[in-house]
């Protein structure tokens, strides 16, 4: 065994097997005849609006993190002072456009790196990134192409850093973590590693790439760690990720209790259509999260009822019967902000910002009234952002409404349910619990409120962890309130998709967990083993301890 | 001959507390783009060059954070109109020494 420290950049922690990412163009590319200035300027120009269409094209269908990272990189094409160095470069100094691009970019990466300040010295990544894209652009090839979206089901990427570009092309679903051997966690490849699920650590240092392919590997991107070789006590309780082949899919779906019998259900996220698919073949036992907006992010209007019903729909018609779909009604507010549900002036987000919208909220009820029509599958809606009871009360009211004006007694179809992110709705749970069907904890929103923490770059290598025992405590008082209630509690988050605490979850009251739909199997699992006591005496353990570490040890020592 | 209105200028604190990143810096340039006059800043809280504010990769330069004091400064025709959008759109005013 091997270990190698770096730092944090996105969490997690799963067991794959190595892979070296080699520089697919480390050879230079044959010299090509240089044109005229005219000639080669028309080349470069044709490359960059391609270029750029393509960013456009891709940001289409992308979730909000990654149309982000797009846009900023469209930015960064148009810059006014790119365009003069590079006609500069071009028509007076006769570069060809690889010469002209090679240089230029390189000066402003220099700029870039040569910055103190760590947030805008990232930058430096993006750059190079454009600059590979538009070399590769020009040379009539896409840059890695082939390599990076086909790589085994559980792979460790390695690698000396990564560009965003490059994060894009891999299936999070076969990648399951990258180690760095520099990159920052300050860097778009690490927030979009984030928002894709994938562990990383950066700055684990030359040594990395050394480490021979194939080579079993333990990622955790809690503490930014590589065991390489993990010793069997530490790996024998947490399967690899390739051992979770489709055909283990029909026993992923018959694991739905602990040791003892405890019925729990494990769920998957749903953040795009392409994602359906998976849904059968992890086994899931429902959908736990359907993030709404991100399937309308780029949309210039509201989405109309028929764009959602078709949505919800196919979602429904993707679940084995007797399961349950949750869909989270639109989530704007705080660092999310939709092109058609703008909360610039009124500053209101989540429930609120529905509330004070309430054609938006009608429409989308309307949909999942009528999606749900006839099917087996129970249709639940999950308000984000609850602070107080009276805001269930109130789109309750709507709900009914709606309900109603459709027509028939819809309305039992639909579950209703609040999202407890806010330490407000935590301290009132159990009265929220009386107005709601069900409860979900959002374990990252939780604990970035308790702790008062940013969810922006700057507080990105101190992830707030969601296993600090304040989360923890907050979690716990949630189920004992929803209990007094007779209401099921649901947690969604990075909590929940590490394996490991899946018992001490279960052991603070939690019957369903939602995760992404590929950690489903693993989650599924580790939970088979444990008995309902023996989760409850994790629970305790990590209730009474006094701060993360403690968790930490004692989840390590629990596997 | 320039006269004093084709020169402009102002100091502000950053308002947004994630500074002008590439966001925020997005916005500066379309706006600083909408007029004629030629607008530069330079960051008085930390060293920086002076920059260009139609150019997302220079005022990446001034790597400014929320609360930073910026300088912002025109010349052209509509330099004063420029001055005070972009001082409207980049912060609050700076309190009065």
């Amino acid at each position: 065994m091997k270990e190698y420290h770096g730092a944090a950049a996105a969490p997690g922690k799963v067991l794959g097997k190595t892979l070296q990412l080699r520089p697919v163009l480390a050879s230079s590319p044959a010299p090509l005849t240089k044109l005229p200035p005219a000639a080669e300027y028309q080349r470069l120009q044709h490359a960059l609006e391609r270029l750029s269409s393509d960013l456009t094209q891709h940001a289409a269908h992308a979730n909000p993190e990654v149309a982000e990272l797009l846009a900023a990189h469209q930015a960064i094409l148009s810059d006014t002072t790119l365009h003069d160095h590079l006609r500069a470069a071009i028509l007076q100094q006769a570069h060809s456009a690889q010469q002209a691009v090679a240089s230029v970019f390189g000066e402003v990466e220099a700029q870039f790196a040569a910055l103190d300040d760590p947030l805008f010295a990232a930058r430096t990544a993006d750059v190079r990134d454009l600059r590979a894209q538009l070399l590769a652009a020009l040379e009539g090839h896409a840059p890695a192409a082939g390599t990076l979206e086909d790589l085994p089901r559980g792979t460790i990427l390695l690698a000396h850093d990564l560009a965003p570009s490059q994060v894009l092309c891999l299936n999070p679903d076969h990648v399951v973590g990258i180690a760095l051997a520099e990159g920052s966690p300050l860097a778009h490849s690490s927030i979009l590693a984030r928002s894709m699920g994938i562990v990383l650590i950066c700055r684990l240092g030359a040594a990395i790439l050394e480490i021979a392919d194939g080579t079993p590997c333990l990622i955790d991107g809690e503490r930014a760690l590589l065991v390489v070789e993990p010793p069997e006590e530490l790996s024998s309780h947490i399967e690899y990720i390739e051992h979770m082949q489709p055909e283990v899919a029909a026993e992923s779906a018959t694991l739905r209790h602990t040791a003892d019998g405890v019925a729990i259900a494990v769920l998957a996220n749903l953040n795009r259509t392409d994602d359906l698919p998976l849904l059968a073949r992890y086994g899931v036992d429902g959908i736990g999260l359907l993030r709404s907006e991100f399937f309308f992010a780029h949309h210039a209007a509201p989405p109309t009822v028929e764009a959602q019903t078709a949505l919800y729909a196919a979602a429904l018609a993707a679940l084995p019967a007797g399961t349950s779909c949750t869909v989270r009604a639109f989530d704007v507010g705080g660092d999310k902000s939709l092109p058609w549900l703008p909360q610039t002036e009124t500053r209101l987000r989540g429930i609120r910002l529905l509330l004070h919208t309430p054609d938006i909220l009608r429409d989308q009820f309307r949909a999942l009234l009528r999606a749900a029509l006839g099917s087996q599958v129970q249709m639940r809606l999950l308000l984000p952002m609850i602070a107080l009871p009276d805001e269930i009360i109130a789109a309750r009211q709507l709900l009914h409404e709606v309900a109603h004006a459709e027509g028939a007694d819809k309305m039992q179809r639909i579950e209703l349910g609040a999202m407890i992110e806010l330490p407000s709705a935590a301290l009132m749970a159990q009265e929220i619990a009386a107005h709601c069907d069900f409860l979900a904890i959002g374990s990252n929103d939780l604990a970035q409120f308790l702790f008062a923490s940013d969810r922006s770059a700057y507080d990105a290598g101190a992830l707030a962890d969601g296993l600090h025992p304040a989360v923890l405590r907050t979690i716990a008082m949630v189920c004992q309130a929803a209990q007094r209630a007779a209401r099921p509690v649901a947690i969604c988050g990075e909590l929940a998709r590490n394996p490991a605490a899946a018992p001490l979850l279960i052991g603070l009251g939690a019957r369903e967990l939602s995760v992404s739909p590929a950690a489903v199997p693993l989650v599924k699992a580790v939970i088979g083993r444990y008995t309902l006591d023996q989760c409850r005496a994790i629970a305790d353990a990590a209730l009474a301890a006094p701060n993360l570490d403690a968790v930490q040890q004692l989840l390590k020592v629990g596997l | 001959m320039p006269t004093e209105n084709d020169f402009a200028e102002s100091i502000v604190v950053v308002a947004n507390p994630q500074g002008l990143h590439l966001r925020s810096g997005k916005q500066v340039v379309q706006a600083a783009a909408a007029f004629a006059a030629e607008i530069r800043a330079a960051n008085l809280s930390r060293p920086s060059p002076e920059v260009d504010l139609k150019s997302i990769l220079q005022i990446m330069q001034l790597q400014a954070h929320g609360g930073h004091q910026l300088r912002i400064w025109a010349q052209g025709d509509d330099a004063a109109a420029a001055v005070s959008a972009l001082a409207a759109l980049i912060g609050s005013p700076a309190p009065a020494p």
